[in-house]
């Protein structure tokens, strides 16, 4: 057999079978999300809203540098028409006016530290209560990085379940009411995810999304169909207990627990690190437990308007995931941990972290072939059109499920133009992502030595952890 | 010949694959005409039944039965927004009418149905027109495996007053969890006082430690007055958070031991239990009261340092000229926390 006939076999197996994951994904995704359209249509939400027993929720906002969306999402919270909430925004050493704004906004006034540090961070300066909204506390500490000001915030907290938000997240108020019973209802979740969408072209009318003018661009329509296949996918790995990821932006998670496994850890992907750690600590502990993710689209946030940005994100998202799975690879096939193991651990280092290199090999393949004179143009096409057209076929039958289910792009226009990108993406925009990916890759091993003392880190203090 | 083969395979699947396009698009396009003729046509319905009901009560008169109506899950949820702002009246006599011609029926037939949502279509019925006669099927939902069936299901039943009920009601939220334990919190507080006299009667006779919590909740927040051989077994029981539960009521519901029973607690190993029986001496308004409390604002924990400022404030200006007395350079904690109390405590 030519080397040719085993690389080929080699492509075309990676591509049926990580097609055929996404489309089960898919059909289970599908599945939970008519179940939950099923209870929202029934559930009278007015016995929430009037309810005085309700348990305070408390937010946590990171912020860096956010003076342009601060205010505007502070305000978005504590007009949600849930009442017993608590905001710790917590300023993470911003080089611009965040927390000046912030004073002058909603007349700070100094407060003593209250609470004490259960997971070491960096130096809080100050810590502040608003007079005109007294729910609102603010913390001022020295720039450490995502995590570090999660964790600040994590210490401050009262409340047994914290909602970690973006401080460029718009959160609608009228999903936000229907998570209200699913985010307390059980005495084992420890986390809850819910979706996440794209909020670029979008606007708070009553503090309730209005998505007519979405999208405002190709790249930011782009995003809001990745948006909706991705949170479709990790509804079909909720089903079987095996969600890796809850969205940073829009994360709720059980405050003592967080504490206990010491809080959030140094990554560029904080989000899944914390995830996987939990299954990792609940499995080794023995103890029931449930990490819920949940369809309803709740958190609007602010994507990337140009290449440039995108690219830094990408890279780093894909960085973070590489972390994750080098912090945790005692789970790779290892029975202990059960579905988690076996099935999502791999799937996600052969499906999400090889996936970008696997494709820009393919790219190479055919060039090389093509320069060769070996290619067999006639297959290359019908190959082409197929995964194109499966590409094309997934990201419909998504928009179609979310017409079916939360409609929350009314117009035409917005449908539309969805529809577009789902035409156009397979040409330069998916490449394009291929190749960020690669450099968060790239980057993984360039730094590997501090990553591998850090993996040293959480080991230890996983080791160190005891849940009752 | 095997590329042949291959790319018929190939073929194949693009020819498939083209026709499922095709029909995932017909089906977008279907759902989004389907939709808005929906919309339309349910909004419709809901302000004809809306325009009906105003009308009849408006100029009351007897209920002549109308097709309009003829819709049980829009009529019902109609039903409920009425329900949710009117209470007695014509609203009632219309309710009943409207409820035994087109929902009680149905609802009877679906309490028993295999599909959770037409039993808690029933449990909807019976919470918005609750009928003696229907008490066993009402009772049979409490029991049912769905919170969104048994939830509503309770609230028929406390408002019929079914001992059982509230048992059953009082049990549920001793062992749900968080939103579903404060969903039936909600439900037990608006009930009457033999709602109360029945969680007394069952806390009196369990020894359920968590029905006994959620029973001294249910005392703390609503002002009914608390059977002190009750409170005085759990105001000494080993578990510190029945014990500041336990304080919560007597604070909420006084009785001429109370202030005896808080100063022996402000020596309790719990915190929160000292924070808790200081923030209830704020009822007593003795010289002595203000001293004691002046002391505990230089208390170590924070916590309770906190309830005794916030009764300090709660106190009026004589607790108010404490709590500015206090001097940076003397005791920087207790001064800090008495300018907290000041900015910001109720």
């Amino acid at each position: 057999m030519p080397w040719t006939f085993w690389t080929d076999l080699f492509f075309l197996w990676y591509f049926s079978a990580i097609n055929v994951v996404y489309t089960l994904l898919l059909f289970l995704g599908m599945i939970r999300v008519y179940l939950r359209r099923k209870e929202l249509n029934i559930e009278d939400f007015t016995n929430i809203l009037h309810s005085n027993s309700l348990p305070t929720i408390c937010f946590i906002i990171p912020m860096y540098n956010e003076e342009q969306n601060i205010s505007a999402t502070i305000q978005n919270i504590l007009h949600l028409t849930y009442r017993s909430k608590q905001i710790i925004a917590v300023n993470d050493g911003s080089d611009d006016d965040t927390l000046q704004v912030l004073k002058r906004e909603y007349k700070l006034v100094l407060i003593p530290q209250f609470y004490q540090e259960s997971i070491p961070t960096e130096q809080v300066k100050q810590v502040y209560r608003s007079q005109s909204n007294p729910e609102l506390i603010v913390i001022d500490k020295r720039h450490q990085g995502k995590y570090d000001t999660l964790n600040a915030g994590l210490n401050a907290c009262e409340q047994p379940f914290f909602l970690a938000v973006d401080a460029d997240s718009f959160i609608d108020d009228a999903t936000f009411e229907a998570l209200v019973r699913p985010i307390l209802g059980s005495a084992e979740t420890v986390a809850i995810g819910a979706t996440i969408r794209v909020r670029n072209g979008c606007t708070l009318e009553y503090n309730r999304i209005d998505t007519k003018k979405f999208p405002n661009g190709v790249l930011t329509a782009m995003q809001g169909l990745e948006y909706l296949r991705s949170f479709l996918m990790r509804k079909g790995w909720d089903w079987i207990g095996g969600n890796f990821v809850i969205a940073g932006a829009f994360s709720i998670f059980s405050t003592e627990l967080i504490r206990n496994i010491g809080g959030f850890s140094s990554t560029a992907a904080e989000d899944v690190e914390i995830v996987i750690r939990l299954h990792r600590v609940m499995r080794e502990s023995r103890l029931p437990y449930r990490i819920v993710y949940l369809p309803d689209p709740v958190s609007w946030t602010e994507a990337p308007s140009t290449l440039k940005t995108l690219g830094k994100q990408r890279t780093r998202w894909h960085y973070g995931l590489l972390e994750s799975i080098w912090y945790h690879k005692k789970l790779c096939f290892n029975p202990f941990y059960g579905l988690v193991g076996f099935i999502t651990y791999p799937f996600m280092i052969w499906g999400e972290a090889l996936e970008p290199i696997v494709e820009i090999g393919g790219y190479l393949y055919i060039l090389t072939m093509w320069f060769l004179g070996i290619l067999n143009i006639p297959f290359f096409i019908l190959f082409l059109l197929l995964s194109f057209g499966f590409t094309f076929f997934y990201s419909l039958a998504c928009l179609l499920i979310e017409e079916l289910s939360f409609r929350k792009y009314p117009s035409f226009k917005s449908i539309a133009s969805l529809l577009a990108c789902c035409l156009i993406e397979n040409f330069g925009y998916r490449q394009f992502n291929a190749c960020w990916k690669a450099r968060g890759f790239f980057r993984f091993f360039r730094n590997f030595i501090k990553v591998n003392q850090e993996a040293r880190r959480v080991g230890r203090l996983i080791s160190r952890t005891a849940i009752k | 010949m095997i590329e042949l083969k291959t790319l018929l395979v190939l073929l194949f699947f693009l020819t498939l694959e083209i026709a499922i396009l095709f029909f995932l698009v017909i089906s977008l396009v279907n759902q989004k005409i389907y939709y808005y003729i929906q919309t339309i046509r349910y909004h419709r319905m809901r302000v004809r039944m809306t325009t009906k009901i105003i009308d009849y009560l408006e100029r009351p008169r007897s209920f002549i039965p109308d097709k309009i109506f003829n819709q049980p899950f829009e009529l019902l949820s109609v039903m409920e927004t009425f329900n949710h702002r009117l209470k007695g009246g014509e609203w009632e006599e219309l309710k009943k009418a409207i409820a035994a011609h087109y929902l009680l029926p149905k609802a009877r037939k679906r309490a028993k149905s295999w599909f959770w949502r037409k039993r808690n279509f029933a449990a909807r019925v019976f919470s918005v027109m609750p009928l003696v006669q229907d008490q066993a099927l009402i009772l049979a939902l409490i029991r049912d495996s769905v919170f969104l069936v048994r939830s509503i299901a309770s609230i028929a039943a406390v408002e019929l007053n079914l001992k059982e009920g509230v048992e059953q009601t009082l049990l549920y939220m001793a062992q749900e969890f968080r939103y579903a334990r404060c969903f039936y919190r909600d439900i037990l507080l608006q009930g009457s006082v033999q709602t109360f006299s029945t969680i007394a009667d069952i806390a009196s006779k369990s020894r359920d430690p968590a029905i006994h919590l959620a029973s001294l909740e249910l005392f703390a927040g609503n002002t009914v007055t608390c059977p002190l051989p009750i409170l005085q077994q759990d105001l000494e029981s080993p578990d510190a958070e029945i014990r500041r539960n336990a304080v919560k009521a007597l604070i909420q519901n006084p009785l001429k031991e109370s202030e005896k029973i808080l100063l022996a607690h402000l020596k309790d190993p719990d915190e929160e239990v000292r924070a808790e029986a200081a923030l209830g001496l704020s009822h007593f308004m003795h010289p002595q009261t203000f001293s004691i409390l002046n002391n505990l604002l230089k208390d170590p924990s924070w916590k309770v340092k906190l309830k005794a400022a916030t009764a300090l404030k709660r106190m009026g200006n004589k607790g108010m000229a404490i709590l500015k007395k206090q001097d940076r350079v003397e005791n920087k904690l207790a001064y800090e926390v008495a300018r907290y109390a000041m900015d910001f405590l109720d």
